[in-house]
């Protein structure tokens, strides 16, 4: 059997390239589902929307990748997310030539935040990281605090992009389009955090997972407004990634044994990289 | 032992074959510096198998961060690799 061919997925391969992942990965998405998660106007001119192969001129396998521009610490940085690895069972020794055409692409900082054991393996051996895995969980609390000086939880999407500053409205105007995200701007008039959950569930009790956001010391000092917030709306807990954290608060308990995010980069740690601008908030995984 | 750069490679090559060939796949013509992984002539568990099969002939152990393309990526890099860590 002759290599089949290798090229990148061009905006008019997404259709084709979006049916073969509804056919052979997820059937729950639509291939305009799939579609979507690559359409993003995340601030970078994107070469491709990653790479597929073909033998004769049917798909049997690709790879996606999601870009974006993040500025960090005032530099701009390029993400390109790995998701949607997909090859056939008869190609699969071409499963690796896709992740180096992704990874081997220069200018970009990579991560794949969902990976799967073996994907998490493959990636590792060409040089990608595995991030700490722990997740911290407290109790949402009610707060009984509110009025003028007090901090504030503002969820309705214009209070929270004329609260936030000109650089976290960027990241919440870049998000607000996305329906399973949830986003408030939490803290006083002049100095508001970014947070950004999703509803979640652990062992079936109704919680809030946080996403990402925009201060992370301001998270934690306000987090037992946000905690009042989210009860109100139904969420027992708040959890979140302990990377993002700058330390475990108290109360809360740390929880273990969730699988690694992985990811490649020269300069930056792994608390510099976002759920935000890739696969989890794109395709609401 | 004594090792042998040549036959190191050689024997590489041999095994870069027979684990092609458990996939269909001719993998006659892959050079040295080829990467292996970009050849698509290798799955993801060949290569662990290549991996395997490199520390148990050769008698060392290769550590989990040591295991990337730098050090086993092409058939030189792996000879590269055995002879730095024999010395």
């Amino acid at each position: 059997m002759g290599l089949p061919i290798l090229e990148p997925i061009r905006d008019q391969d997404l259709p084709a390239f979006c049916r073969f992942l509804t056919e052979h990965l997820s059937r729950e998405r639509t291939p305009e589902k799939w579609a979507q998660a690559f359409q993003q106007n995340w601030g970078v001119a994107k070469p491709n929307n990653g790479f597929l192969i073909r033998d004769q001129d049917r798909i049997v396998g690709g790879i996606g990748a999601i870009y974006a521009e993040r500025v960090l610490r005032g530099r701009p940085e390029r993400f390109c997310n790995i998701t949607s690895w997909c090859v056939l069972e008869a190609y699969r020794a071409q499963s690796m030539r896709l992740a180096m055409a992704v990874a081997s692409q220069p200018g970009f900082h990579f991560t794949d935040l969902t990976p799967t054991e073996v994907v998490s393996k493959m990636l590792q051996f060409l040089k990608f990281k595995p991030m700490n895995e722990r997740q911290v969980v407290w109790p949402n609390v009610a707060w009984p605090f509110t009025g003028p000086g007090r901090v504030s939880v503002l969820s309705q999407p214009d209070a929270i992009a004329r609260a936030l500053s000109p650089a976290d409205a960027k990241v919440f105007n870049d998000h607000r389009h996305l329906p399973w995200l949830r986003h408030v701007a939490l803290g006083r008039p002049g100095a508001f955090c970014h947070v950004v959950w999703k509803p979640n569930r652990l062992k079936g009790v109704p919680g809030a997972m946080v996403l990402a956001f925009s201060d992370a010391e301001m998270f934690l000092r306000h987090r037992f407004p946000l905690a009042g917030h989210l009860l109100r709306r139904g969420n027992l807990y708040t959890r979140v990634e302990s990377r993002l954290l700058p330390r475990v608060p108290t109360p809360s308990r740390e929880l273990t044994g969730f699988r690694n995010k992985v990811f490649r980069s020269d300069t930056l740690t792994e608390a510099d990289i976002s759920n935000l601008y890739s696969e989890i908030v794109a395709l609401d995984l | 032992m004594k090792l042998d750069r040549d036959e190191i490679k050689a024997a590489l090559r041999d095994k870069v074959v027979e684990l092609a060939k458990n996939l269909d796949l001719d993998a006659s013509g892959v050079t040295d510096d080829d990467i292996l992984p970009a050849t698509g002539l290798l799955d993801s568990n060949a290569i662990l198998e290549l991996v395997v099969w490199f520390e148990t002939t050769y008698g060392f152990p290769i550590k989990q961060e040591e295991i990337n393309i730098d050090n086993l990526g092409s058939i030189n890099a792996m000879a590269d690799f055995l002879l730095a860590r024999k010395k």
